[in-house]
């Protein structure tokens, strides 16, 4: 009797060991695809970092063989203005976005929650998603018309007696005009996700604050904004991971030399000087090294800080 | 939702805000649609106004010639047809290995050893890559160069999705996956009947997301093509409208001779530019509103869920 | 990028030993008979066994609505004469828009897919050469037709040029007449005649010109000019020539040195007028990001009046307007005593040939064909044929002088051009001949033939005597050029910070004009430091080692 159940207990516990071991079968088996697409594609190119110590040059061919020089490009590209520039730029950038990103929709999303008519809001809703599906090539040659001398934003300034200004070549207006289209073009996303939390809070909720005599803005205060909050906390946490990462598309587009100064970014610096005349690939690639290692960095400290404070993990 | 306009009960200073949230958001929406508007406006004026730039959102002399020039352009179909097929094959692709390689990821430790290890190799790739030039290299190896496919594969496993996917998974309650368990459904089975339709909210948004950034790119046509009859859409207007403007040419001869000029000169044809834009945004454009409806709920249920 | 890099000797000027290139020829240079031809070297010589060579393209579509719509690149017209009169067998491995193509012809050499044929621009000539990447063409050289060999030696100089030290040859040079550099003013002939003013010769009289057109006009912005420095099409180079400036070039300070001509006194001068034209609001206010475009848009719109243009501004941007507007040329205004700075050497871009190619002379060929084909029967957009899809163009350097001397002395004898164009003249000759009756029709009313853009416009810039050719060989004839000396392939230094530099330069320049940066002597000072810290001091220095070493012609 004993033995039947001791026997029981270790065919159950072979068959949870077996069930265990295929299981790990299954989930490598389902890896698979990614996990080889990343090795290949994502792994496969790094021995491109190389060229970030060496003094290279593409005519030569291959990447190994060239001139071993240490730091050599790290420390030119110190002696560069435009290196730290990009950093600045790209941080100071990417903040107002981030910020404004989260911000904007979320006052968008309460602004069309107070909205009466049903198809009105519909109306709305969608238009505003609508540049968020627009390239920035096509978008690239709107804003520049828009914001030319005789673009209809001089236009309109000049009616109430403004001077007529240089948006995009002027260093003062660079960055608002980069950081305003960028968040104007994503701002439908953010704005129907915080609509659909707004959507989601409980009615009952509100009918009990009228009862209370509360007025609408304090209903916002104490019910709608605490509602959404834990999706506005996502939605930045997520946000910040893109610190580093300025908008390639945007502003390479847009950007001229009068604006590298303030418009120039880490990734369109590393663009300009590996090609376009320059060619000074292992510069590049010692930028881009950097940029990895500050992002690591950065992204790290943010996610053992969120880890540490509010116990949140990305994985 | 009340009916009106205004309640009965309504103050004036709230008839007030009332009023100026419709203008405001009213005006905030014209922004949005202004650029559809003058492009369409474009499309339809004569020559003569799109080369002097005073059309605004209403066409000035109105003509098909554009469109009609349009119909015979074989180049900017076939771009059209591309871009439709990486953007569907692409994001098919896309989600199938994202779903497959979250789901395993998803486990706790315990119950898939190594998914730590394996979370840590897919995302240090989101901040370290190897440079365009290797990747060309890489690409050219593997006989992705000239290839269709170097728009499918290489891109599929986005480590950001495949994240937000596998924190949405494990949000799933264990209970439903146990069930299965017993009722005898293997691994695959639970992930396509369980998780998957669980997760539709999440799945939206990365079908979404991974369709217009499909729809939307145009560097690694560029790049990755040796020609210009393989670009998809995007690529196509890239030469059209950045690189036929004769301010922006550099290359390998410098500046232009008068007779490339010349050739240049009436390329862009701004109406027939802006026709091709417009159909080229057209797609998205007029699915979206039809997808809006899931997208919302889908939203909708992860509000819930938070 | 925007820095074109001009490598060349004044053909005008200098006149030396033939090269080597005729001396091993032995031939008639006119004589069209087959029996010229040196046996071993056929020009034309139709390989037995086909050979394949592959290039690569910087792409663009073309517009010409002649061409049948089923032409691509790869099926046009020249490939099929190629495979049909050479047995070449021409293939693209990749085309790709002009901004990408340093890209993609990076990517294509690390893979190891090495093109045939290229060209490539100055940097990248010195760098292939360097790594051993191209092959010695002398033999190349050798299969020239008589036509290629007569505009390759227009300056013999510039082929002296490029031989190494153990006299190989690694590039077949596109170079350019340096004359075709010289700027040209363009002024509304009917608007100076109106307000009674003459053609400003100095600055101070342009400055006065251009307030009259500005009060009396409306014209708002006197000038446009495009946001670069140099190398474009209303660039700021042509305006600052009228104090002997021209940006990024090397000349001698007086004491056998060289000196970068940002840093002169000459440049701070022609910035500080600018700026003066800017205060005033005779210099368009979006100067810096003028396209070309819109540049054309201001022209339309008659809000400009005076433009500083290259010879063939004419044909572009004013074109059209020519039927109601007006437009003379002239030489541009200079301050006394000032000259204006050349190259010694345009070459725009080489040929050249890699090496793992085992039919180097496969490119000559192919320039011969292209320059054979010109206007022929078959070879006409009609039948497929798109020039600027061609993987092996090339042109006379000296072609716009030419075609000058030609139909002016044609027009002595035959003024309104009744009898046909000689036989030897090239098609683009014979089309303007052939047009100039009805041009002369056209100028006696402008209403009774509809303007023709591509012809008149050619006419009144090229053949004219007023015109903007005319003009050029009227600032050439009283000793007013000086050269940037140095005309070597770039240096390390100039490979390594001239981006840099030159971003500094350009930069600083636009914010002085536009009055956000102070070009006081502190401003200047700081501006001048801080380039000899990005590398200028360097560079300085290479450019006068090579000075010293090279300097035979004598200033």
């Amino acid at each position: 009797m004993k033995k039947a159940v001791n026997d029981e207990r270790a065919s159950i516990k072979r068959r949870k060991k077996l069930d265990f071991l295929k299981n790990q079968l299954v989930w490598w088996g389902m890896l698979l695809p990614g996990l080889l697409i990343t090795i290949i594609f994502k792994y496969g190119s790094m021995f491109g970092v190389v060229i970030a110590f060496e003094d290279f040059n593409y005519a030569a061919g291959g990447f190994f063989g060239h001139e071993w020089v240490g730091l050599d490009n790290f420390i030119y590209v110190f002696s560069l203005k435009d290196f730290s520039n990009s950093i600045v730029n790209t941080l100071i950038m990417q903040a107002w976005k981030i910020v404004l990103g989260i911000v904007v929709p979320l006052i968008l999303a309460l602004l069309i929650n107070e909205v009466g008519k049903k198809w009105f809001a519909k109306f709305v809703q969608t238009t505003f998603f609508l540049p968020f599906f627009l390239s920035w090539i096509i978008l690239g040659g709107i804003i520049n018309q828009v914001f030319s001398y005789n673009g209809i934003i001089n236009a309109i300034g000049s009616l109430f007696g403004a001077e007529k200004a240089l948006f995009l070549i002027d260093n003062r207006y660079f960055r608002t005009i980069m950081i305003i289209t960028d968040v104007w073009k994503g701002m439908g996303y953010n704005m129907v996700i915080f609509l659909a939390a707004i959507i989601g809070i409980d009615p009952s909720l509100y009918e009990a604050a009228e009862v209370d005599g509360a007025s609408r803005i304090r209903r916002v205060i104490h019910i709608t904004l605490p509602g959404i909050a834990p999706m506005v906390v996502l939605l930045s946490t997520l946000a910040l991971g893109g610190l580093l990462n300025g908008n390639f598309d945007q502003i390479y587009i847009l950007y001229n030399p009068l604006v590298y100064e303030t418009g120039d970014i880490i990734d369109t610096f590393i663009y300009r000087i590996s090609f376009f005349g320059n060619m000074q690939m292992d510069v590049g690639a010692a930028v881009g090294l950097m940029k990895s290692l500050i992002s690591i960095a950065l992204i790290g400290g943010t996610y053992f800080f969120a880890y540490k404070k509010f116990g949140y993990r990305i994985f | 939702m009340k009916k009106g306009l205004f309640d009965k009960k309504d103050t004036t200073s709230r008839k007030v805000f009332v009023i100026c949230n419709y203008i405001f958001l009213g005006l905030l929406a014209l922004i949005c649609i202004a650029p559809f508007a003058h492009l369409l406006a474009l499309s339809f004026s004569g020559d003569e106004f799109t080369s002097a730039g005073t059309v605004g959102i209403i066409p000035k002399g109105f003509t098909l010639d554009a469109y009609m020039l349009l119909a015979g352009k074989k180049e900017f179909f076939k771009a059209f047809g591309i871009s439709v097929l990486r953007t569907v094959i692409g994001t098919a692709f896309a989600l199938l290995v994202i779903i497959l390689t979250a789901y395993p990821l998803s486990k706790s430790n315990k119950v898939f050893k190594g998914r730590t290890t394996i979370a840590w190799i897919l995302a240090f790739t989101m901040w370290f890559g190897g440079g365009l030039a290797a990747t060309y290299v890489l690409y050219d190896t593997l006989g992705l160069i000239d290839n269709f496919l170097v728009y499918i594969i290489p891109g599929a496993c986005d480590v950001w999705f495949t994240i937000m996917l596998m924190n949405f998974f494990r949000k799933i309650p264990k209970e439903l996956e146990e069930a299965a368990m017993i009722d005898g459904c293997s691994q695959l089975q639970i992930l396509f009947k369980i998780y998957v339709p669980l997760s539709i909210p999440s799945i939206v948004t990365i079908v979404l997301f991974t369709a217009v950034g499909q729809w939307n790119s145009w560097f690694d046509g560029i790049i990755f093509m040796n020609d210009p009859a393989n670009y998809p859409l995007q690529s196509y207007l890239y030469t059209l409208i950045i690189a036929s403007d004769p301010s922006k040419m550099v290359g390998a001869s410098g500046q232009l001779t008068p007779d490339q000029l010349e050739a240049l000169k009436n390329i862009g044809s701004k109406n027939l530019q802006s026709a091709q834009i417009f159909l080229g945004m057209l797609p998205v454009t007029v699915i979206y509103p039809f997808v809006q409806k899931y997208f919302i709920k889908g939203i909708t249920l992860g509000g819930v869920k938070e | 990028m925007k820095k074109i890099i001009k490598l060349f000797a004044a053909t005008v000027m200098t006149v030396c030993t033939f090269s080597v290139l005729t001396a091993c020829k032995n031939n008639n240079l006119e004589s069209e008979e087959p029996d010229y031809y040196d046996p071993e070297h056929k020009p034309f010589g139709r390989y037995d066994e086909t050979v394949t060579i592959k290039g690569v393209m910087e792409y663009l579509p073309h517009n010409d609505s002649r061409v049948p719509s089923n032409i691509t690149p790869d099926n046009q017209k020249f490939i099929s004469f190629l495979r049909d009169e050479l047995n070449v067998n021409f293939e693209y491995m990749w085309k790709v828009p002009p901004q990408q193509y340093e890209n993609k012809l990076s990517g294509s050499i690390l893979s190891k897919k090495y093109p045939d044929i290229l060209k490539v621009n100055a940097a990248q000539y010195q760098n292939f050469k360097e790594k051993g990447l191209l092959k010695d063409l002398t033999e190349t050289y050798k299969y020239a037709s008589p036509e290629v060999l007569k505009y390759l030696n227009r300056d013999p100089n510039v082929i002296e040029s490029l031989k190494e030290e153990d006299g190989k040859i690694y590039g077949i040079p596109q170079y350019n007449d340096t004359l075709k550099d010289v700027p040209v003013m363009f002024y509304r002939k009917d608007w100076l005649q109106e307000l009674n003013l003459t053609i400003p010769t100095t600055p101070e009289e342009l400055f006065d010109v251009l307030v009259e057109f500005k009060t009396k006009k409306g014209a708002n912005a006197g000038i446009s000019v495009a946001k670069d420095l140099v190398a474009s099409y209303f660039s700021l180079d042509r305006y600052l020539q009228m104090f002997g400036y021209q940006p990024y070039s090397w000349v001698d300070d007086g004491t056998g040195n060289l000196i970068s001509s940002d840093i002169t006194d000459e440049a701070r001068e022609g910035i500080t007028y600018l700026k003066r034209l800017y205060d005033n609001g005779l210099l368009a206010k979006d100067f810096a990001s003028t396209t070309a475009e819109n540049a054309e848009a201001q022209l339309k719109q008659q809000k400009s009046g005076i433009v500083f243009g290259p010879w063939w501004t004419y044909e572009y941007p004013v074109g059209d307007l020519l039927n109601d507007q007006d437009w003379g040329a002239a030489p541009i205004p200079r301050k006394a005593n000032s000259k204006i700075t050349l190259d010694r050497q345009n070459i725009s871009y080489y040929y050249v040939v890699l090496k793992q190619c085992k039919n180097p002379e496969a490119l000559m060929k192919m320039i011969n064909m292209y320059i054979e084909l010109d206007g022929k029967e078959g070879a006409k957009p009609e039948d497929g044929y798109v020039w600027s899809w061609c993987p092996t163009q090339f042109n006379d350097p000296n072609d716009i002088d030419e075609t000058f001397l030609k139909l002016n002395e044609q027009l002595k004898v035959d003024p309104n051009a009744e009898n046909a164009a000689p036989e030897n003249w090239t098609s683009h000759e014979k089309k303007l001949w052939g047009a100039y009756p009805e041009y002369l029709q056209w100028a006696e009313d402008h209403g009774s033939v509809k303007f023709q853009s591509n012809t008149f416009a050619n006419i009144i810039g090229r053949v004219n005597e007023d015109g903007a050719w005319a003009a050029i060989r009227a600032t050439a004839q009283d000793n007013s050029f000086k050269y940037n000396e140095y005309y070597a392939l770039p240096t390390d230094g100039q490979n390594k910070y001239g981006g840099q530099i030159s971003t500094h330069t350009e930069v600083y320049f636009a914010e002085v004009i536009a009055g956000r940066s102070s070009i006081d002597d502190k401003g200047w000072n700081d501006y001048v430091n801080e380039w000899k810290k990005l590398g200028g001091n360097t560079i300085t220095n290479e450019v006068n080692e090579w000075y010293k070493a090279n300097n035979k012609v004598g200033a």
